[in-house]
């Protein structure tokens, strides 16, 4: 797959999947906090069908901290925050990476401004199943 | 490409998601689609069936690719979401 996507020689191949091994396997801090990825749903809620998302990867004690009211469900399943609203959301973006912060916020902006005439709700999430 | 395939399950009382399982992949979508046998209801950046029946999502998740939610797996989501209550929808991100 690497010659066809690079069009090198096998050789070369050989080293770049090595190189890529290397890097992925380099192991996780043991020290860093668990982290999660977090999807924010939209639900229409009359179409009854999810419309538009945005996610996101971070430290899942500063989500809960963050959005600051128990979740609806927490299990070995999903982690789940209902009817979040679009201050909970902006706190959100605000614990997410400095360098993408002011770029996520305006994508909030963007997402909220295209159902802003359609009955919405907003579901934060994060899955705990393997996939 | 990637093509995951997921079930997901929406609590209108509460507002919120109450699960996301994984089924699979490209072979699952192509299950789908001749199970469903409609357009999606949502299909800008990702694909997305409302009102999702449990026949349909038991005869989709027979095609469960390994460690995604089979036909078992969906009885027992039934179980404790009934998608007479629960907002039942096939979720395709490619």
């Amino acid at each position: 797959m690497v010659r066809r996507m690079t069009g090198c020689d096998p050789g070369q191949a050989v080293q770049v999947v090595n190189a890529l091994a290397e890097v992925l396997s380099l192991t996780p801090d043991p020290a860093a906090p668990p982290t999660g990825q977090f999807i924010l749903a939209v639900v229409h809620l009359e179409r009854r069908v999810i419309v538009d998302y945005m996610d996101f990867f971070l430290p899942i004690d500063d989500v809960r901290t963050c959005i600051g009211r128990p979740p609806q469900i927490d299990d070995e399943g999903i982690l789940s925050w209902g009817n979040v609203t679009p201050d909970e959301a902006t706190a959100l973006i605000d614990i997410d990476e400095p360098e993408i912060h002011d770029a996520t916020l305006r994508e909030f902006a963007d997402l909220m401004a295209r159902h802003a005439s359609t009955p919405i709700a907003l579901s934060l999430y994060c899955s705990r199943r393997l996939r | 490409m990637a093509s995951d395939v997921n079930l997901v399950i929406f609590d209108p009382q509460m507002g919120a998601i109450v699960c996301d399982a994984w089924i699979g992949m490209s072979d699952t979508i192509a299950k789908a689609r001749s199970v469903l046998r409609r357009d999606p209801d949502h299909a800008i950046g990702f694909e997305c069936w409302a009102r999702l029946q449990l026949d349909e999502i038991l005869e989709i998740s027979a095609t469960h690719y390994l460690e995604g939610a089979g036909p078992d797996e969906i009885q027992e989501l039934a179980a404790r979401f009934p998608p007479d209550g629960a907002w039942w929808m096939l979720f395709h991100d490619y």
